[in-house]
């Protein structure tokens, strides 16, 4: 059966508010997002874009709303939900003193992964840090770093992604080794949140673009009805520009 | 749960094994101020049993600051404390796993403190070495509770190498009076029930904290 | 003067004192008091109004407490005019119990229910805790000194205060130290519900570490050994003490609201 033929509401915002301090940085946020399909979520530096994305981990507690996913609160089972997903940020997120391979069993272990060697060993294979596993984290090169995290969403195969400019520091082959595994991912009934500014890179497996403004989602656009010309055009109206200007 | 609280401590015992310059600088710091005792306090006096444990106990504090000061810095070196928070594990077990790593490691440095501690004052601590070791997992328990909930509290905030020890001492009092009065019946020669009461108060104080602190821990570690 | 334009309508603001104006205009006073614990208090009477009330009390009960104090209660035999202080030491220990009591309880209610008011709240009494805090050290040493001819003693209550007073200084540093919020309300709330779990620990370790203090005649259950004029005297004292503690806590916690409120106003439109 072709999991897209049938989208189910994986993770469902319900109406996300969060203060900063004295700063209202999200107002009321409510997103969809569905099996098989990918979102792209763009504005501009400080729209609140990172803020949501860690909203959504579980990283920070929204001041109001809630999320949903599965049709229960993220509250509920919080152990549950966060299984069900995998996150890149801008932070390397690896200890600089272990080696690539034991951050790898490490966090693996933490997901309760089975048969986690193995999954280790491929996923150092498919992204072709191999030759680099027994190296401590801290000599990476920024790609590097860059493609254990693709290493790491590989073992812990989630249903979820929250991708933070995933695509930042990568030359492009790794591009092309993290939309390949997007692909598959998308394809076998996972949903993607993606952040990037690099819109002619993710622009292919996007279904959905979300504009994010001064905490607002502002209007969401399905990909299919814009070129990616059309898209960049609307992207660089929407964010780069204020809209009452 | 006690799966992940073993994965943690290991992950964090061969952190500091692959930093081995954290274990170092707290040794040399516990024997150099050690040494500053041995120098400031007179020589007469430095060999009566009173005072004896009493520098013991600012050592133990003052060296086992480093090691809570180091434990949440590694975490956020990388941004590595958010990909903790986002696996699935209870952030109790994150707090108990790193709890027990700093109470190890502090073991590990008093095993080679206390005998110089002997051989500088006084050859009674040496022969008390397993009681003196003992009393030392007993502080480290309540003192890595406390301290490992509030280094996670203070690590993000500006001046928290000031504020740490601002707000933990002030808390751990009880627990230094019943180590050092403890000790002091110990080098007395009264065996460790010399002080029954202040041994009750040590317990009732290391369960206390490590309870309450597990609790809590999880409004610590929201960003 | 700061210009500030609000959303379409501009309002000139000329200092602090015109910020009611901005309320009004906004109705956000309203908003912001509609999910809070003071809501019902507030339907029935206004803040200044009870806030008055409160004050002119703290004002009659003050004059009454002094007279009380100097031409009632019977000047003590043995330490004389000394032991008036003690009509201001107790009490204000007694204030900064209460007051890191009432900080504790909200501090959890904040932890649980997340609202911005309890923290304010929580702030609000911690630092009328420390004041007087701070009195009953002050009041304690210049007690001290003719009585025990020392301006400190390890004495067991008085070092519990000192224990204390540390503990929710540290408090008031980490707030200083951190940019108000969620994030700053959680922490404080943490460290203020340790600081209070471990006063019964702190008490009763110092206290079998020393005590000199006389035992506490006015609650022990033994022989009435405190004069009757002496105790209605104290007794008295607590109370205006508490209901002053209750009028500062209530200016303090609406400063704090409205400090905030300004703060958010600013920012909004700062966009």
């Amino acid at each position: 059966m072709n999991p897209n033929a049938n989208p189910v509401t994986l993770l469902s915002v319900r109406n996300i508010h969060k203060h900063f301090g004295y700063k209202q940085v999200l107002k009321g946020i409510s997103l969809d997002l569905h099996s098989g399909k990918s979102t792209l979520l763009v504005g501009r530096n400080g729209a609140g874009k990172s803020t949501l994305i860690k909203i959504l981990a579980g990283l920070m507690r929204p001041s109001n709303g809630e999320i949903l996913y599965r049709k229960e609160s993220i509250a509920d089972n919080p152990e549950k939900y966060r299984k069900a997903f995998g996150l890149i940020t801008h932070a390397t997120m690896f200890y600089g003193d272990l080696s690539a391979r034991e951050n790898l069993l490490f966090f693996g272990r933490l997901k309760k992964i089975t048969d986690l060697n193995e999954k280790v060993e491929h996923a150092l294979l498919r992204t072709g840090l191999s030759h680099a596993s027994d190296l401590t984290v801290k000599v990476f090169s920024t790609g590097m770093s860059k493609r254990l995290n693709i290493a790491r969403l590989m073992i812990t195969d989630p249903e979820i992604l929250f991708l933070d400019e995933p695509y930042s520091g990568l030359d492009l082959e790794s591009i092309d080794l993290l939309n390949k595994y997007l692909g598959d991912f998308k394809s076998k009934g996972g949903t993607i949140l993606l952040i990037s500014h690099q819109i002619d890179a993710c622009y292919d497996f996007s279904d959905k673009v979300a504009f994010l403004i001064k905490g607002v989602i502002e209007r969401e656009i399905e990909s299919g009805n814009l070129s990616q010309s059309e898209l960049l055009e609307q992207y660089q109206n929407q964010t780069y520009m204020r809209p009452n200007e | 749960m006690v799966r992940d609280i073993w994965t943690v401590v290991i992950k964090d015992l061969k952190l500091d094994i692959r930093r081995a310059e954290n274990f170092f600088s707290m040794l040399f710091f516990s024997v150099t101020i050690l040494l500053i005792f041995a120098f400031a306090l007179p020589q007469k006096q430095s060999t009566q049993v009173d005072i004896l444990s009493g520098v013991f106990w600012i050592v133990f504090l003052l060296s086992g600051l480093l090691s809570l000061n180091k434990t949440f810095q590694q975490e956020k070196e990388n941004g590595c404390i958010e990909a903790l928070l986002v696996s699935p594990v209870n952030r109790g077990a994150i707090f108990l796993g790193k709890m027990l790593g700093t109470v190890v490691f502090i073991l590990i440095v008093q095993i080679l403190v206390i005998p110089v501690f002997g051989i500088l004052f006084h050859h009674s601590v040496i022969e008390n070495f397993s009681w003196f070791l003992l009393m030392s997992l007993l502080a480290a328990l309540g003192f890595g509770s406390l301290g490992t909930l509030l280094a996670g509290l203070t690590s993000d905030i500006r001046f928290r190498e000031i504020l740490l020890p601002l707000l933990l001492f002030p808390l751990i009092i009880p627990l230094l009076l019943a180590c050092v009065r403890i000790t002091q019946s110990l080098l007395a020669g009264e065996g460790i029930l010399g002080a029954g009461d202040w041994l009750r108060l040590l317990v009732g104080f290391d369960a206390i904290f490590m309870i309450v602190s597990f609790l809590v821990f999880e409004f610590v570690m929201e960003l | 003067m700061v210009l500030i334009g609000l959303e379409r309508n501009s309002l000139r603001v000329t200092n602090g004192s015109n910020i009611h104006s901005i309320f009004n205009t906004l109705n956000l006073q309203r908003l912001f008091l509609k999910d809070t614990a003071l809501t019902l208090i507030d339907r029935i009477m206004s803040f200044n109004k009870i806030s008055r009330l409160l004050g002119f009390a703290v004002l009659i009960g003050l004059i009454l407490d002094v007279l009380m104090i100097f031409a009632w209660s019977p000047t003590d035999s043995s330490m004389g005019w000394v032991q008036k202080i003690m009509y201001i030491h107790v009490p204000s220990a007694w204030t900064s119990f209460l007051s890191i009591t009432v900080a504790f309880l909200f501090s959890l209610l904040y932890l649980w229910k997340r609202r911005e008011q309890f923290d304010i709240i929580a702030l609000s009494a911690v630092e009328i805790g420390v004041i007087f805090c701070g009195l009953a050290l002050i009041t304690g040493s210049i007690w001290a000194r003719p009585t025990w001819n020392t301006y400190w003693t390890w004495d067991a209550r008085l070092t519990t205060t000192l224990i204390l007073f540390l503990i929710f200084s540290g408090y008031l540093l980490l707030r200083r130290f951190s940019e108000p919020g969620d994030q700053q309300a959680r922490l404080s709330a943490v460290v203020a519900i340790i600081g209070f779990l471990d006063i019964p620990l702190i008490h009763l370790s110092v206290v079998w570490w020393r005590t000199l203090h006389q035992p506490s005649t006015v609650f022990s259950p033994k022989q009435n050994v405190i004069d009757d004029q002496i105790l209605v005297t104290l007794i008295f004292s607590v109370s205006v003490f508490s209901i002053l503690f209750l009028f500062l806590l209530l200016n303090r916690v609406e400063l704090e609201r409205r400090n905030r409120l300004y703060m958010k106003t600013v920012m909004t439109v700062d966009e």
